[in-house]
C-alpha cells in the first residue's frame, strides 16, 4: 500500500514539474516571438504636422548630384552645371501637343538616361532618352515602355514607373491583367527587356 | 541492494523542488539573452570596426547585383562644417524629422523649414524608429551588407551622418547618406539608413551638428509605418 502511494505521489510531481516546465518554456517562446515581430522603435517619437511636398512631375530638375538639369520648356534639354552648356533632347515642334511631364526621379543615377511620363489614354507612356541626344539603336530618340511592356508582358498592366534601381535599371509597377496580383518588374534599358521581381517596390 | 533501490525509486521533494529551481533560474537568466533586441547591422562593416572616413578613386561598387561605377569624391571643397557658435541659441534648435509613411524628411531650425525632400528608407531592412542623436559625421564611407542578390558593397558613400540612442548603437551602421546608385526616392529602397539625394544630404550634412564638446549632435525623429 505504502508503495503504491510512494509510486503514486512521484507521479503526480512528475507530471507537476512538467507542467510547469512546459508552462515556462511556453510563457518564454511568446514573449520572445512577440518581441521578434516588432519593428525596431525605441523611443517616443514626436512627429511635427508637415504639410506633404508635391513630388508628382516638376518642369526642371537637377541630377541626383547636381552636374545637369533637365529642363522642359517648350522643347526639352539637358544644360550642364556650372557652365550651362545645353543639349537638345526632343525640339519643341517634335513634341507638339504631347503632354511631357518630368518625374521627381527622371536621371539615372550615372546620368546617361533620363525617362519622362507621356500623359495618355487610358495608361500613362514612360519614355527613355539618353541625356547625350544621341538615338537609341532603333533610331528613335526614346524608347516607349508601354508599348515593349504591352508586346513583351501581355498579361499585366504598367501602373507606375516609379525610379531607377541600377544606373540601368527603372523599377515598372505592374497589375496583372485577370486578378488583383501586383508585380514589379525592372526594365533594362541597354537590352530592352523585362525583368520579374520577387519584391514589389511600393 | 535494497539500498541501492531505495536510492533510485525513492527522491526526496526536497530534490524536485531543488531541480525546479534550478530549471527556472536556468532560464530567467537565459530570458534576457533570447529576448534581447538585436539590431541587425545596417552596414556590415561598423559593426566590425569603427566607422571611419574612407575615399577610394576610380573604384566600382555592386548593388542589385550590378557593377555600379563610384563617383569620385572631390575633397577641394571647404572641410570644415562646425557649427557657428551662438547660431544654435539664435535660430533655435535644429532637428530632422523622417516620416517613413510619406518617405520625406524635413529639417527645421526653431519653426523655420530648412528643407524637405524625399528619402528612401529601409526596404530589405527595417528603419528604426524613435528619436536619435548623430552619433558622427564623415564626409565620406564605404558601406556593405545584405547577402544574395541583396549584396551591396559601395565605397565612397558621400555624406554620411551615422545615428544612434541609448537602444541603437552608432556602429550598428543606421545614417542619413547620399546615394549614387539607385535614383528612386520616395520609395523604401534602403538597407535600413535613410538614402538622399546627394545634393540633399550635402545640404544636411553642412548645416547638421556631430556630437561636439560633450554636446549630442542634431536630433532625429524617425516615424510613422511604410504603406502596405
Amino acid at each position: 500500500m505504502a508503495i503504491y502511494q510512494n509510486k503514486k505521489s512521484m507521479k503526480l510531481k512528475t507530471i507537476f514539474f512538467i507542467f510547469i516546465i512546459t508552462f515556462i518554456t511556453l510563457f518564454v517562446f511568446i514573449l520572445s516571438n512577440n518581441k521578434k515581430s516588432q519593428t525596431i522603435t525605441t523611443s517616443a517619437a514626436t512627429p511635427p504636422i508637415i504639410t506633404p511636398i508635391q513630388v508628382e512631375t516638376v518642369s526642371v530638375m537637377d541630377s541626383p548630384e547636381g552636374s545637369k538639369t533637365l529642363t522642359i520648356d517648350g522643347s526639352l534639354f539637358v544644360s550642364s552645371n556650372p557652365d550651362g552648356q545645353k543639349i537638345n533632347i526632343f525640339k519643341k515642334e517634335e513634341i507638339g501637343a504631347l503632354k511631357l511631364e518630368i518625374p521627381y526621379n527622371t536621371w539615372s543615377p550615372d546620368n546617361v538616361y533620363i525617362f519622362l511620363k507621356l500623359k495618355t489614354s487610358p495608361v500613362d507612356d514612360y519614355l527613355v532618352f539618353q541625356s547625350s541626344g544621341d538615338l537609341f539603336p532603333n533610331n528613335l530618340p526614346y524608347v516607349s515602355i508601354q508599348e515593349l511592356f504591352k508586346i513583351n508582358v501581355p498579361d499585366y498592366t504598367i501602373e507606375d514607373v516609379t525610379g531607377w534601381a541600377a544606373p540601368n535599371l527603372l523599377i515598372v509597377n505592374t497589375k496583372a491583367n485577370e486578378s488583383d496580383e501586383k508585380v514589379s518588374f525592372w526594365f533594362d534599358v541597354p537590352s530592352q527587356s523585362f525583368i520579374q521581381l520577387g519584391t514589389y517596390f511600393k | 541492494m535494497k539500498k541501492k533501490r531505495k536510492k533510485i525509486h525513492k527522491p526526496s521533494r526536497s530534490n524536485y523542488l531543488l531541480k525546479t529551481l534550478v530549471v527556472i533560474i536556468f532560464i530567467v537568466v537565459l530570458y534576457p539573452f533570447i529576448t534581447a533586441k538585436k539590431i541587425p547591422c545596417a552596414n556590415s562593416i561598423s559593426c566590425k570596426e569603427k566607422p571611419k572616413f574612407e575615399v577610394e578613386t576610380n573604384a566600382t561598387g555592386i548593388f542589385h547585383s550590378q557593377v555600379v561605377s563610384v563617383p569620385n569624391i572631390s575633397l577641394l571643397k571647404n572641410e570644415d562644417t562646425s557649427p557657428v557658435l551662438g547660431l544654435k541659441t539664435s535660430l533655435g534648435e535644429k532637428r530632422i524629422y523622417v516620416n517613413l509613411a510619406t518617405q520625406t524628411l524635413s529639417a527645421y531650425q526653431g519653426d523655420q523649414l530648412f528643407m524637405q525632400t524625399l528619402i528612401s528608407s529601409g526596404l530589405w531592412g527595417r528603419t528604426p524608429k524613435g528619436d536619435f542623436t548623430i552619433w558622427a559625421k564623415f564626409r565620406a564611407t564605404r558601406m556593405a551588407g545584405g547577402s544574395g542578390a541583396d549584396y551591396y558593397d559601395l565605397p565612397n558613400v558621400p555624406y554620411v551622418m551615422f545615428f544612434s540612442n541609448d537602444e541603437v548603437s552608432g556602429d550598428t551602421g543606421f545614417s542619413l547618406h547620399g546615394t549614387y546608385w539607385h535614383n528612386n526616392f520616395g520609395h523604401a529602397m534602403s538597407h535600413g539608413c535613410v538614402n538622399m539625394k546627394t545634393t540633399d544630404a550635402g545640404k544636411i550634412f553642412d548645416w547638421a551638428d556631430g556630437p561636439i564638446d560633450g554636446q549630442q549632435g542634431t536630433k532625429i525623429t524617425i516615424y510613422g509605418d511604410l504603406p502596405e
